[in-house]
């Protein structure tokens, strides 16, 4: 009936930073350059180039906000727009989780210390 | 489909909820009426009282309300210190495969203690409560049959 498979995600993260925010320390030369963020792609079903969107979204998502819910916004209401209703976000630094999805779509990286989680369901 | 945004941070207690942001209402809401809603409102709070659960937001009857409170409240129980507490990935698969068997797929959850979250539901199939320092959100979306094959 249902061809959704079923994803096992552990996203909790034992050691916390005492900032949330992350100190750049300045840098001498006269245009200091932010550094990339690192992103590690924990658990994928998802086309390559729907991945690198992803991140890129996210990237720029959280460039423009701070708060975790708004990021989740932003990638959600982005990707019902360039791949169709209905999406799912999660954003942030202990969680865990379990949910069903649609097939080739769903995707669960790290930016940083933040984790985000992609999913098409609906 | 109903939107909501919803934030819970650990360092500030207060939680954020965005606007609500309606789409399509589900055709059937699940909700019968109740012919004694302050009996409802009575034990679902006694509930919380002693389960130490704090309901926070939903959209679900009060029946499934109450079913997600004492499941979750089960699967590690107060009073029991020296056990280990499951991992937030495993209540979530329980909590998730209780209500799939339940109230029919699809059911997603998320535990922790700092997310921030943007989905879609039906209505009727929300919840989000507190339970100790976690927060869990519950909720439900539609489950379309697939009639092609999907991309190899």
């Amino acid at each position: 009936m249902s061809e959704d498979a079923k994803k096992n995600i552990a996203g909790a993260l034992t050691a916390r930073p005492n900032s949330d925010d992350q100190k750049l320390s300045p840098l001498p030369s006269p245009a200091p350059a932010v550094p990339p963020k690192k992103v590690i792609i924990k658990s994928a079903d998802m086309i390559p180039d729907m991945q690198k969107e992803a991140v890129d979204i996210a990237v720029a998502a959280f460039e423009k906000y701070n708060v975790e819910k708004d990021v989740a916004e932003q990638i959600k209401k982005e990707f019902d727009k360039r791949h169709g209703p209905t999406w799912h976000c999660i954003v942030g630094r202990n969680f865990g989780s379990y949910v069903t999805h649609e097939t080739n779509h769903f995707v669960y990286f790290y930016l940083d210390q933040k984790a985000v989680l992609l999913f098409k369901s609906g | 489909m109903l939107s909501i945004t919803m934030e819970e941070q650990q360092e500030p207690t207060k939680l954020i909820h965005g606007s609500k942001e309606k789409h399509n209402k589900a055709m059937h809401m699940h909700t019968t009426p109740n012919p004694n809603p302050s009996q409802t409102i009575m034990r679902l709070a006694s509930l919380a009282i002693s389960s130490n659960v704090r309901l926070k937001s939903s959209d679900m009857p009060s029946h499934m309300q109450e079913h997600a409170l004492r499941h979750t409240r089960s699967l590690f129980p107060l009073h029991h210190p020296p056990s280990p507490k499951p991992s937030n990935t495993l209540i979530a698969r329980a909590l998730k495969k209780e209500f799939d068997s339940k109230y029919g797929l699809a059911w997603h959850c998320v535990i922790g203690k700092s997310f921030g979250s943007f989905v879609s539901h039906t209505g009727g199939g929300f919840i989000y409560f507190s339970i100790d320092s976690l927060s869990v959100l519950l909720f439900k979306t539609e489950v379309h049959l697939v009639t092609q094959p999907p991309p190899t």
